[in-house]
């Protein structure tokens, strides 16, 4: 079995890595770059817990061959915050408490970024449907919803 | 409320900023170098005996460094109690679930691991099954336990006054039997362990429990070491709810035992498939429910006949089976009281504990059930619970159910009124009651929960709060927080005793080998035992700030203040210091000096008698009333839950984002298992394991929620709380089920209640089609 | 002489009354116990010794047996109780 070749840019990062043919892009960025805050769930594409940005889409990095990203972009929750600061997003999940045991966290906010990029001002009903595809045990979302209001208004000026 | 500077303040979580980042480790996330990947293989059959294990084609296999099965675990157990140590980390003479585990691999690589499983040649003689509980219990049952030949893995028979007297003199009665579904605790993050099985005799391990101490206590038997060579290094956990992190699992043992036979660290996380089939899972109960009123509806007596549903082994059942009785006589008050429990061992994955445990089936069929008698003696449902519900005790007193269960505070009656008052409720005449296909309905209940679990055992906790030489605090338990928010609880309370900032508190992580014992996150037990320990821990250490303070401005020490980050003396306010300035002098005074301040948990113990179902396991008492807003789609039988009020006595908020928090994900978690979850079985094989079919609420199927405090300052708890994490879980089931039955006229006894059992229902009643 | 035995967990195979000749609280352990699947926790495998320590608590006569002043060897008398209180090693 030979290793294949690929390279990804992570966080802005050019990434050259060598790696199974059917290795996962979430086996990449955990085993392979250490990078460990984006999550294995489920495995199988139902949990959303592994969600990142490619080429600035939300995808189930489970459901995403490494070789698949060969040449994109990928964006990970390590890569969201500025420095020393916090994304808006991280920032308002913070102050308003929208998790608890934080493991869906990466991936949650991580679709939020993607569903206030395309729609800036979601109603609570929009935010719900964004954030469909990820699983949360422990909130029952309440207040991942008005994190992500709270954020949505912050990001608005 | 009192006036205090942290406890009650909405403080960001002490952990929300490494979460958001991405930079909390959990289990699966901590790496060694060298490491080794670890599989289980788990047997094809429920029910097996296992004749023979070949595990050379495995062994020779390139990548894998080594392989174990149940021998050699040397016939070690364990379980709950010692008398029901009847589990072995893997199958030995024979299997009694399908999948349970019965050798493992470590390997180079998950996928050689995996491929070794398939190596591995187990001959088996197959056995033939028992899946029903009541089956089970029938003479001629295949035996699962030689030790219980009847399949009874619990038994209880308790009596208190007269329930035959109380039925004969009662105006009405109802029988009706009830069900709780087949569900499981669904947190996300699946069960891992890195450890590592050092060559002198020492052990350590990252894993994911909730119960860090009492998988160290199982090591330090299972592997013959001393405690004190067990180092259990706890990383953050992604969900726990009860079961199976608070217990251990085969995987955990056996990267133990493979790391000592490689000599290297071996890792293992379970696919989240091997969650679904194999994990433990919350019992599943039928409940035969006899209960009497008078014709004003009042509570005569109640009679529950109990079967619950144990799977392969006997793990936590017997607190199981004590606990879905001995809640039955609160929070109404009960005369007369008979209960009689069964727990099965049947060959399907083992039931445990889980979020509500025990109370949850039973206060479902209670609640229930008083609805139905309201209805049938035509009384107001809101009317029937005030007539019923225990009152606040006067403080000073307390109210002592027929079982012997004591509490100080009951917010009950406040907590309906506050439901009743609110819109939902108040309002729910002029809100839309059809529209198009759906039909609107309103339910309410009124329920309890436990807080504050002891028991006889090493159930109790200690704290250490370390100044350090700045100001700034290391708070150091053995308590954990699996996502509840009890860190943040923890330093808050240190900060408000102290008289420190709550920024300046620093909690440290799980450390066997440093911080002192906890039994871990159960019985909603950590804010108020290990509160307790935490706020002695930090009068201990403000003694010592005060004595310094006094030495410095030559007063006594009674006449110095600490608060919110500054020291002054009360009679002069305005000559104050920083804390940091004061922990400065403390420290650096003459050779210096440590200021280290401990605490333990003092609240002792009400010794239970679970044969007799005497006895107080908890420390107070939480009480919750819960409204439901839900749409039933009356061609489909779709029910869409909009809207829930959940007024909850937890003595007082500490921090009032967790406890809201806590019952919004408590109550989504009961809406789920009162509508969703359900695991189809088939002779113990689970077809729905994947999280696509075993349904759990997104987004988009959880209702708004609102959340209202009742205050009732309990004496018990530190700064007055009680518990915030489970009573949500316990009454959103019945106020789910009553909303149904205000929508379609049915009452529905069976949990989840599906669109299928809706339509089903609507078309006996001919109802259905529309 | 008869002794009660109370237990607060049900265990099928002790008894709620024995018979007996006379002996220590440890005699009557280890004959209540010995033929049991607890007996492996509550007897050291290398000394035979009773050691219900961590497993129970053994009380007679509602005193536990670590305050009796003789302890385990404290003789036992007919009408007396004695008591096993199941210690509980998990929570949930």
């Amino acid at each position: 079995m030979t290793m294949e070749e690929i390279r990804i840019t992570v966080n802005g990062k050019k990434e050259e890595l060598h790696v199974k043919p059917w290795a996962t892009l979430l086996d990449a960025l955990r085993e392979e770059l250490g990078l460990t805050g984006t999550k294995e769930g489920c495995g199988l594409g139902e949990c959303g817990a592994c969600t990142v940005l490619m080429a600035g889409m939300p995808v189930n990095a489970c459901l995403v061959l490494a070789m698949e990203a060969n040449g994109k972009h990928i964006v990970t929750i390590e890569g969201l915050a500025k420095g020393d600061g916090l994304h808006p997003l991280q920032q308002a999940f913070v102050d308003i408490g929208g998790l608890q045991c934080g493991f869906c966290t990466p991936g949650m906010i991580l679709s939020a970024y993607a569903l206030l990029h395309e729609n800036p001002d979601p109603t609570d009903e929009e935010i719900r449907k964004g954030l469909e595809g990820n699983f949360c045990r422990c909130t029952g979302y309440t207040k991942i919803i008005e994190s992500v209001r709270v954020a949505a208004g912050r990001m608005k000026g | 409320m009192e006036e205090y500077s942290v406890i009650g303040k909405r403080v960001p979580r002490i952990d929300a900023k490494e979460k958001v980042m991405g930079q909390a480790k959990y289990a699966a996330d901590y790496s060694l170098q060298g490491m080794l990947w670890c599989k289980v293989a788990r047997a094809p059959y429920p029910h097996a005996r296992i004749l023979n294990i070949d595990t050379s084609r495995a062994e020779r296999l390139p990548g894998v460094k080594g392989v174990v099965t149940g021998k050699d675990f040397g016939g070690w157990t364990w379980g709950f109690m010692a008398i029901t140590s009847d589990e072995p980390p893997l199958a030995v003479e024979k299997v009694r679930y399908l999948y349970e585990g019965v050798a493992a691999v470590a390997a180079v690589d998950e996928e050689t691991a995996e491929e070794a499983c398939e190596l591995i040649k187990v001959e088996y003689e197959e056995l033939p099954g028992v899946f029903d509980p009541e089956e089970a219990m029938k003479a001629g049952s295949p035996v699962i336990h030689d030790y219980r030949p009847n399949n009874v893995s619990v038994e209880y028979h308790w009596s208190f006054g007269d329930v035959d007297k109380a039925f004969a003199e009662s105006y009405i009665v109802r029988e009706d039997r009830f069900e709780t579904g087949k569900v499981v605790t669904g947190f996300l993050e699946p069960p891992a362990s890195l450890a590592y099985y050092d060559p002198s005799g020492s052990i350590t391990v990252w894993p994911s429990k909730q119960s860090p101490y009492f998988h160290y206590r199982h090591l330090a038997a299972c592997f013959k070491l001393p405690l004190s060579k067990i180092r259990i290094i706890q990383p953050f956990i992604g969900g726990g709810f009860g079961g199976t992190k608070n217990d251990s699992v085969a995987g955990d043992f056996c990267v133990v035992m493979l790391s000592k036979k490689t000599g290297k660290p071996v890792k293992y996380v379970y696919p989240m498939e091997e969650v679904l089939t194999t994990c433990r899972r919350r019992h599943n109960m039928i409940i035969y429910n006899k209960m009497g009123m008078t014709k004003d509806g009042l509570l005569t007596a109640v009679a529950s006949r109990v079967i619950g549903n144990g799977g392969g082994y006997t793990a936590i059942g017997p607190l199981t089976m004590y606990l879905a009785g001995c809640g039955t006589t609160m929070p109404y008050k009960l005369p007369n009281y008979k209960y009689d429990a069964w727990r099965l061992f049947t060959n399907n994955p083992v039931s445990a504990a889980m979020r509500g445990h025990g109370f949850t089936h039973t206060r479902f069929a209670c609640d229930i059930q008083m609805g139905m008698l309201a209805e049938e003696l035509g009384i107001d449902p809101v009317e029937i619970k005030m007539r019923n519900a225990i009152d606040n005790p006067k403080r000073g007193e307390e109210y002592r159910t027929i079982n012997d269960i004591s509490f100080k505070t009951c917010g009950l009656k406040q907590a309906i009124n506050a439901v009743v008052e609110d819109r939902l409720w108040a309002e729910r005449n002029t809100m839309a009651r059809e529209a198009g296909p759906k039909t609107y309905g309103v339910g309410i209940s009124g329920t309890t929960y436990q807080g504050g679990a002891r028991q006889l055992g090493h159930q109790s906790c200690a704290a250490v709060v370390r100044i350090c030489e700045d100001g700034t605090v290391n708070l150091i338990t053995g308590a954990t927080d699996c996502g509840q928010g009890s860190d943040t609880v923890l330093a808050m309370i240190a900060a408000e005793e102290l008289g420190a900032r709550y920024e300046d508190i620093s909690i440290k992580r799980v450390d066997s080998a440093y911080t002192p014992v906890d039994p871990g996150s159960y019985g909603s037990r950590v804010t108020l035992l290990a509160g307790q320990a935490t706020q002695l821990a930090a009068r201990d250490a403000k003694k010592q700030l005060l004595d310094a303070a006094a030495r410095a401005w030559g007063i006594a020490p009674e006449e110095v203040e600490i608060r919110s980050g500054f020291a002054y003396p009360r009679s002069k306010p305005d000559r104050r210091i920083s804390f940091e300035k004061l922990a400065k002098i403390a420290c650096y005074e003459g050779s210096g000096a440590v200021v280290l301040g401990r605490g333990h948990s003092d609240y002792g113990l009400e010794e239970i008698d679970f044969n007799t179902g005497t006895g107080n396991g908890g420390t107070s008492y939480s009480f919750t009333a819960q409204t439901v807003r839900l749409a039933v789609d009356m061609d489909t039988g779709k029910i869409d839950v909009t809207d829930f009020t959940i007024a909850h006595d937890g003595g007082v908020p500490l921090h009032p984002v967790s406890v809201e928090s806590q019952n919004e994900g408590g109550a989504v978690q009961g809406q789920s298992q009162a509508m969703y979850e359900q695991f189809i079985m088939e002779k113990g094989y689970t077809h729905n394991h994947t999280l696509l079919d075993y349904k759990m609420p997104r987004s988009t199927d959880s209702p708004d929620i609102k959340v209202i405090d009742i205050i009732t300052d309990d004496p018990d708890g530190p700064f007055g709380a009680k518990e915030a994490s489970e009573g949500s879980i316990v009454s959103t089931p019945p106020a789910l089920v009553d909303a149904l039955h205000d929508a379609t006229g049915i009452w529905f006894k069976e949990l989840p209640v599906t669109p299928e059992k809706i339509v089903k229902a609507l078309k006996e009643k001919g109802r259905w089609p529309t | 002489m008869r002794v009660r035995i109370k237990t607060t967990v049900h265990m099928p195979e002790v008894p709620a009354e024995i018979e007996t000749e006379g002996g220590t609280l440890r005699d009557i352990l280890a004959m209540l116990l010995a033929g049991t699947p607890v007996a492996r926790e509550v007897i050291d495998p290398g000394t035979g010794e009773m050691r219900p320590e961590g497993v129970f608590e053994v009380s007679l006569n509602n005193v536990p047996h670590n305050r009796l002043p003789e302890g385990l060897a404290t003789a036992v008398h007919d009408g007396d109780t004695l008591t096993l209180s199941l210690i509980l090693i998990g929570g949930g």
